[in-house]
């Protein structure tokens, strides 16, 4: 048998109605590149968000005011501000058993000005162990003290966005910087991160979390409290630990009117993966029908295509082919197909993923690209197996052709 | 595939005197609620290396008697026997065997594959043929070629070839597998007088060769070319 003459007839046989043909194929082609793009966006999702949790490295626990399930999202994610947490409750914290570090945020967002120059920045209060918690270095000056926190100091951290947008040429330490039109001076300027819980670490001010709460929050309680465990620390433990203390402190007898929630870091990685995940799953099933669409797509080109060449099959039955042989060559039309459109569209569908992952990098997010060989292997095998099944039945239709009626055919 | 494919070809006894041997054939064909009647008891004898004629007017019942004969169709009643064995009882497997290796066909609109080389053309019977050799099938194919005077138009492709060129492609097609009957349906019906007499000539030589050729035809001119001439009226043979 003289296969590879199949195989050219084939592809010029395609070429001949090559319009038509990619039209039919475009189905396909969107359908494995939709399947790619979704499923290699969908990884790089997961390992940012697991990387964005773990940053800091270790596990940190945070505590929220108002209360909520473990499974549910905390009632600040509505908006809802609850002043239940206090600096006397984070000072508490600090003596419980396998903690390491307790600071207590107090955030907002301000305009910040040196001069003419000035940006909008996050501003944070906090206490000198979040360079414990968060594990970072000064660049230049000093970090914040307890002293500091305790004297109300007008002082600030800056972080190097911060700090080069408003003097890029000489050091900002030992400037007066003025935030919400009370000045401070700046004490140090902080190594560059990038970004973790995805909070840019680089585009913020630090200050004493008790000049926060009075001179720029202008409130009493503290908007949530981190807590990092000591290393090896059961952190089930701690948590219940936390949870007991804040119930005497706030004089809270049952469990399910608590006016808090504690959570940690791995919980909230799970809870993002879940979203994600589910959110993955539904684009997956949306693009698998865009590819059995594609399916369709073949199954009534090659109606039409076996309508028109009744006289080539009914010549080559009377010159000796069989019905089997007449199915495979339709078949074989079908898969090529598909299999064409299927290399297209995951060659489409890996640059355009490729892209994706540059521009989201380009907005500071340290975005993986991912591909796995497996996956494109098996979006073109179930693109192939499409093409072979919605090629049956009009190949089953031309084998079955009776030669003498498809000769007469004009 | 290819032990079986050499049964069923090696099956017929090539030296039997009478190629053809049809008794009381009919063939009826349902359409609608009527049942035509397209051949009704047809008796006939092909001796191997002659050709014959079939003339008759339209609705005689002639195209039907070629398609029987080129196993393309299975009679409704009747034996239709071929080299010595009885064929009616073949599978459409069977027949497609058959088909490929004992009989060339030859129509008159031709039926090459476009888009395919002369050459390919000429080769395609064997792509059904297990156990065909390329080089050896290229060989034959050229061989073929120069006999109906292409050799120079090789790789062009039927579009560009004149009517009687393409006839002559066919022609050498339809010999490819050196078959025991040639079966012509109107062969010069597409083709001016020159090209007629070109692919006549083929024909005749052909015979000279040793070949059984039948042609169905309209033109009583060509009728001229051949040893004897069938009549056919109403499905049946009327003068042999």
């Amino acid at each position: 048998m003289v296969w590879h003459r199949e195989i050219i007839y084939t592809i010029k046989s395609l070429w001949a109605m090559k319009s038509r043909a990619v039209l039919s194929m475009l189905g396909i082609v969107i359908g494995v590149m939709s399947v790619l793009v979704v499923a290699s966006v969908g990884l790089s999702a997961q390992d940012l968000i697991i990387s964005q949790v773990t940053s800091f490295g270790g596990d940190i626990i945070g505590i929220l005011p108002g209360k909520s399930e473990e499974n549910e999202p905390p009632p600040i994610a509505f908006g809802v501000v609850k002043a239940s947490l206090s600096l006397g409750d984070a000072e508490a914290l600090a003596e419980l058993p396998g903690v390491e570090a307790v600071v207590p945020f107090v955030t907002a967002t301000e305009r910040v000005t040196l001069g003419r120059k000035s940006t909008v920045t996050s501003v944070n209060g906090i206490n000198q162990q979040v360079q414990i918690l968060e594990d970072f270095k000064i660049t230049a000056g000093r970090f914040i003290s307890d002293k500091d926190v305790a004297r109300y100091a007008r002082v600030a951290v800056v972080g190097p966005t911060v700090a080069n947008s408003l003097s890029p040429q000489e050091s900002l330490v030992g400037q007066t910087i003025d935030i919400k039109n009370i000045r401070f001076t700046v004490i140090g300027v902080t190594e560059e991160r990038g970004s973790a819980f995805f909070q840019n670490q680089d585009d913020r001010v630090m200050i004493p979390v008790t000049t926060a709460q009075r001179l720029i929050a202008g409130i009493d309680h503290v908007n949530y409290i981190r807590v990092k465990a000591k290393e090896g620390a059961n952190t089930t433990l701690i948590k219940d630990d936390i949870a007991k203390l804040l119930r005497r402190r706030h004089h809270i007898q049952d469990a399910t009117k608590d006016d808090f929630s504690v959570r940690s870091t791995d919980q909230a990685a799970e809870t993002l993966g879940n979203v994600t995940g589910a959110m993955q799953g539904f684009l997956l099933i949306v693009t698998a029908i865009a590819l059995l669409v594609g399916g369709i797509n073949i199954m009534n080109i090659m109606f039409v295509s076996v309508r028109e060449r009744r006289r080539e099959i009914g010549l080559r039955k009377s010159l000796g082919a069989s019905n089997q042989r007449i199915l495979q060559q339709f078949l074989t039309e079908s898969a090529a197909m598909s299999l064409v459109g299927g290399l297209v569209g995951a060659i489409i569908g890996t640059g355009f993923s490729y892209v994706v992952s540059m521009v989201v990098r380009y907005y500071g997010y340290s975005w993986n690209y991912f591909m796995p060989v497996s996956y494109v292997i098996t979006a073109l095998l179930v693109a192939a197996v499409i093409g072979m099944v919605s090629g049956v039945s009009p190949a089953r239709s031309a084998s079955r052709l009776d030669p003498i009626v498809a000769l007469r055919e004009e | 595939m290819l032990l079986w494919f050499s049964a069923v070809k090696n099956n017929f006894d090539l030296m039997e005197e009478e190629l053809i041997k049809l008794e009381g054939v009919t063939k009826e064909y349902p359409q609608g609620e009527i049942i035509i009647q397209a051949l009704r008891g047809v008796d006939l004898t092909i001796k191997k290396g002659e050709f014959v004629a079939v003339m008759g007017p339209s609705g005689c019942g002639k195209s039907t008697l070629m398609h029987i004969l080129g196993f393309l169709a299975r009679p409704t009643a009747g034996r239709y026997i071929f080299a010595g064995r009885d064929s009616t009882t073949y599978s459409d497997d069977e027949l497609a065997v058959v088909r490929n290796s004992q009989i060339g066909f030859i129509f008159q609109a031709f039926n090459l594959l476009p888009r395919t080389s002369v050459l390919d053309n000429v080769i395609l019977p064997t792509n059904y043929t297990p156990g065909a050799n390329y080089e050896e099938v290229r060989v034959r194919a050229l061989q073929l070629l120069e006999t109906v005077n292409l050799t120079h138009r090789l790789n062009n492709y039927p579009n560009q070839l004149s009517g009687g060129e393409q006839q002559r492609v066919a022609v050498a097609r339809a010999l490819i597998n050196s078959p025991s009957l040639i079966l012509a349906d109107e062969p010069t019906g597409n083709l001016d007088s020159k090209a007629t007499e070109e692919i006549m000539d083929i024909l005749t030589a052909l015979q000279r060769q040793g070949n059984t050729l039948l042609m169905v035809t309209h033109e009583k001119y060509l009728s001229n070319y051949t040893d004897r001439v069938i009549q056919m009226q109403d499905g049946q043979v009327v003068s042999s």
